[in-house]
């Protein structure tokens, strides 16, 4: 099924099709989404919901281990945490929209069970947030999406950017402390 | 703000959030200028990195590598049950034994980002101490590794109860019954810290109380095993390190990256105590920046417990000052032990006068926490990274001879940067308790070259004077008793005598010259110092002295004459001292009359002490000891960070205990040896690697055991088996080291006596056998006041104890 599908597009991908990614985002959009919803629908109690178990399940579903390399591999999950980014923060609008008394449908997602600990900021203002950094440094934006969002550590950060773990580290660090203070959290933090 | 701008701003924020605290604001004045708002802008930044803490670290989906994964799952010989709870570093699992479901334990699984290797290797080392820790108040750690996936666990006593301050307040304790609940944790605090365990992370969530009522205390010893750096020194703390502190209880030491000791958790104990008498906390950090941390805690007074407080009457005048004692800014001045602190309350509790007061001349504790801006460890790592780069260079230029003039400005140049080293680095470094292991890689890099100048310096005096000069200096830091040392014994006095071989070489060109002959007289005394064979050295010192007085023959007599002729009349005595205690006296006092340093005329009153008392003459003994005590007293008093002259004080209570146990005055016998206990735990503490303090400790410790044995034998046979312990810990880390073995046959032989006076004869032979055998290993032989006679003659009086 999508399985071959996918996998062609990310080689195509790598090898500078532009055109392959916007075939592949929205194939690997509806698996992340329909791994999650379920995850949070219980149908499978034995996991818990996580970025990184989500993002290995969807590649290895739909992608064939045994035509792609190890930089294939970092390339995708670099997609997934995009889309992760942009399922969480659609969810978090439609959560707000109905707050306000619209009508908008109820997605699966809803289902907060297995959702993670609370955050004391605003996944929409992030996203706010990252979209004012990737205009001041888009390696930085992107940084944070793969490790926040995707779940990534600094090494398949760096595999996945193609740049050193030194620098993931560096982009990392600065960003986050810039995205706290963004976000006017600074202050109000217990000590 | 455009892209470029944001760069630049990167670039300066991560270099400042990498360095310690204390580094940044001078980095930022080098780096910014004038650039004021890129320096506000930065210092916002850094303010919300400080801040920042968890932000981001969890991925949007739920948490990083799951530790929920471990449920079910066999971590050891253990079976994860469940969850109990999770701090910033561990998350802590309730337990079974895998082949025994009886038995709960909690497991504490580190977080990852720490170097399994070493930490695994850490507690290999620390596993045997950590498992002796036996006490009712301390919760044990039984085992530990890594699991499957890497992370470092521990296997601790599963412990049910409150933390303390939960405990106090659910029971509506009044002050009195809040103060006894206190003592016994400062009973285990103090069984701790006499087993070399400091706790470093007291708080009350580490104390619990069961429903028995009995405070558990956990964690011990486990601080210390995931903190960055095993001894205890860093180089100031980073932001990250920062966060893992408990602010509210953290010692200004610790929040500067100082060294930690005993005295650290006497701090931590002040902390809760405040906490368990006012309900309030003694620091309110209103952010957890580290600029803020450093100024509540370093420099901010906490407020008396009397004004915090509800029950302000009760608290006023000796509660308050019992706990601002133990919350003194600088460690010093705080109690010097646990029991001491224990006393002072139980004082309280029983209306007598306590010994905390008010202070009448405040410290500054700005100064305090100014000062010790000396060299740090890390500096002298870079300085030798680049030493090396620059001796390369030098010989490489040397050797090829191409030109001439600029090898000889290079060789000129090491010259000096090993001078600098040796007589400026070292000495800035040498009293800082933790230094050791730097100024050990100072000098073996210093001596490796200092051999390669040594074949090149044929016929220049000048250099071969600064070479011989050299090796002394080397000498001394690896093996001269009364240095912080590393036990190496034999590298020194290879060391001594190629600086003996220069001096006579030296004297050899000028036979006229009064300080060639006095230089070569020093060399031969500290040759005489350290060498093992007593005819060899006796030899030695005599000629030392002859050699000082043919240049004291002629006058002027001055003062380094007078020094050294003082000097060397010590070292004869020194060398008489078994074999001829009254000429041996007749030289020290000669010594003492030429003395003029403090110091040295303290050890001499010592040393004569230590004699009279061997003729048994303590009376008489008990007056030396005073007066050299008291100068030790006040030479420790002026700068109390000088680590060196502390644990001489040490030497002097130590002393004195014997003196005093000789008079049968056994409680202030005991009192002194506490004193001298205490010092040396605390800088044992500090720097595990100083084997002297660590003997010394030893050897205290068995004497307070034998102290106790006429009175206690409960107390005394653990005082007793403790010293043994520290004695067997001690070899193992130093298993070359003379005065360590020395010390763990006096503790066996101290039990076998103890066990032999009170007629338990098996027990006597069993410890006296243990003993006979390290004789054999290390090839000595019994110097021992107890022989081998009084030990088969033991008679045993109730038989009982023997057949258990």
């Amino acid at each position: 099924m999508a399985g071959a599908d996918v996998t062609t597009l990310l080689i195509d991908w790598s090898q500078g099709d532009r055109s392959a990614l916007d075939r592949l985002m929205p194939l690997v959009y509806d698996e992340l989404h329909h791994l999650a919803s379920r995850y949070m629908s219980h149908e499978d109690p034995g996991h818990t919901l996580q970025s990184t178990a989500l993002v290995h399940e969807a590649y290895l579903k739909l992608i064939d281990q045994q035509r792609v390399q190890w930089r294939n591999r970092a390339q995708f999950f670099g997609v997934a945490a995009q889309m992760i980014r942009r399922i969480l923060v659609d969810h978090a609008r439609t959560a707000k929209a109905q707050k306000r008394g619209g009508d908008a449908r109820k997605l699966s997602l809803d289902e907060t069970a297995g959702l993670p600990a609370p955050r004391d900021f605003d996944l929409i203002a992030l996203d706010d947030a990252l979209a004012t950094l990737a205009k001041l440094d888009p390696q930085q934006s992107r940084v944070i999406e793969l490790r926040f969002f995707g779940g990534l550590t600094i090494e398949e950060t760096a595999e996945a950017l193609n740049i050193s773990p030194a620098t993931v580290k560096r982009d990392w660090v600065t960003a986050k402390a810039w995205l706290f203070r963004e976000l006017n959290l600074a202050d109000s933090a217990a000590p | 703000m455009n892209t470029q701008r944001w760069q630049q701003i990167k670039e300066v924020l991560y270099a400042a959030v990498e360095l310690a605290p204390d580094q940044r604001e001078n980095y930022l004045d080098q780096v910014c200028g004038g650039d004021l708002p890129l320096r506000r802008e930065v210092e916002a930044l850094i303010e919300a990195n400080d801040q920042a803490g968890e932000f981001l670290e969890t991925p949007a989906l739920g948490a990083k590598p799951a530790p929920e994964d471990l449920a079910g799952s066999l971590v050891g010989h253990y079976r994860i049950v469940g969850e109990i709870g999770r701090g910033g570093m561990a998350v802590v699992y309730r337990a079974v034994r895998e082949d025994d479901f009886r038995q709960e334990v909690a497991v504490k699984v580190v977080k990852r980002g720490m170097d399994t290797d070493e930490l695994l290797e850490r507690f290999r080392h620390e596993r045997q101490i950590l498992a002796l820790l036996s006490h009712n108040n301390i919760a044990r750690v039984l085992d530990g590794g890594a699991t499957a996936d890497g992370r470092p666990y521990f296997v601790m006593e599963l412990v049910h109860g409150l933390p303390i301050t939960d405990y106090c307040d659910r029971n509506n304790l009044g002050i009195h019954e809040r103060l006894l609940l206190f003592l016994k944790v400062c009973g285990a605090v103090e069984y701790a810290h006499r087993n070399l365990v400091v706790h470093r992370d007291l708080k009350p969530a580490n104390i619990l109380i069961g429903a028995d009522g009995e405070p558990k205390l956990l964690d011990f010893g486990v601080a210390k095993l995931l903190s960055p750096d095993a001894t205890g020194a860093t180089a100031g703390l980073t932001g990250a390190q920062v966060r893992l502190l408990t602010p509210e209880y953290a010692s200004p030491e610790q929040v500067r990256g100082e060294r930690i000791t005993t005295a650290t958790d006497l701090y931590a104990l002040g902390a809760v105590l405040y906490e368990l008498l006012t309900g309030a906390k003694a620091h309110r950090l209103t952010s957890s920046g580290a600029v803020e941390l450093e100024r509540v805690i370093c420099l901010t007074d906490p407020t008396k417990p009397s004004e915090t407080g509800e029950k302000r009457s009760e608290l006023r005048g000796d509660l308050d000052n019992i706990v601002l004692k133990a919350l003194e800014k600088q460690p010093e001045r705080r109690y010097w032990h646990a029991e001491q602190l224990a006393e002072d309350i139980q004082r309280y509790l029983d209306g007598r006068p306590v010994l905390a007061r008010p202070d009448t001349i405040r410290y500054r504790t700005v100064k305090f926490c100014r000062r010790n801006k000396v060299l740090t460890i890390s500096a002298v790592v870079v300085l030798l990274t680049l030493i090396g780069g620059i001796i390369a260079t030098a010989w490489q230029a040397r050797i090829a001879q191409r030109e001439r003039a600029v090898a000889e400005r290079r060789f000129d140049e090491v010259r000096k940067l090993g001078w600098t080293l040796l007589f400026e680095v070292d000495p800035e470094i040498a009293p800082l308790a933790g230094a050791t292991k730097a100024r050990e890689k100072l000098l073996s890099a210093s001596i490796a070259y200092l051999d390669a100048l040594a074949r090149d310096a044929k016929g220049d005096p000048a250099l071969l004077r600064e070479l011989a000069e050299a090796y002394e200096k080397a000498a001394q830091v690896r093996g001269t008793p009364g240095f912080a040392n590393l036990g190496r014994e034999e590298v020194a006095v290879q060391n001594l005598r190629k600086a003996m071989a220069l001096r006579e070489q030296l004297l050899a060109t000028d036979p006229s010259s009064i300080d060639f002959r006095l230089e070569l007289a020093r060399a031969t005394r500290l040759l005489a110092q350290l060498i093992q064979d007593p005819a060899e050295a006796r030899g030695l010192a005599q000629r030392a002295l002859e050699m000082v007085q043919l240049a004291a023959r002629r006058p002027p007599v001055d003062d380094k004459i007078r020094a050294e002729l003082a000097s060397a009349h010590y070292q004869v005595g020194q060398q008489l001292v078994a074999t001829d205690p009254g000429p041996a006296i007749q030289e020290f006092r000669q010594a003492l009359a030429l003395y003029k340093d403090p110091s040295n005329v303290s050890l001499v009153h010592k040393k004569i002490g230590a004699l009279l008392l061997l003729q048994r003459d303590a009376e008489h003994a008990l007056v030396e000891y005073n007066a050299a005590i008291a100068l030790d007293e006040d030479v420790a008093r002026r700068d109390p960070s000088d680590a060196r002259s502390r644990l001489n004080l040490s030497y002097g209570y130590s002393d004195r205990g014997s003196v005093l146990v000789q008079l049968q005055r056994l409680p202030e016998a005991i009192e002194s040896y506490r004193k001298a206990e205490a010092i040396r735990l605390a800088q044992a503490t500090a720097d595990p690697s100083d084997s002297r303090s660590r003997s010394s400790l030893v050897s205290v410790t068995w004497r307070i055991g034998m102290a106790l044995a006429q009175t206690d034998r409960r107390a005394a046979t653990e005082t007793l088996e403790r010293a043994v312990r520290l004695g067997e810990f001690l070899n193992r880390d130093f298993p070359a080291n003379s005065i360590a073995h020395r010390e763990l046959l006096d503790a066996y032989g101290a039990l076998a006596n103890a066990y032999r006076i009170w007629g338990s004869c098996v027990e006597a032979q069993r410890w006296w056998e243990l003993r006979r055998r390290k004789l054999e290993e290390w090839k000595l032989v019994n110097s021992e006041a107890v022989s081998d006679h009084a030990i088969a003659a033991c008679e045993s009086r109730s038989g009982k104890s023997d057949r258990n």
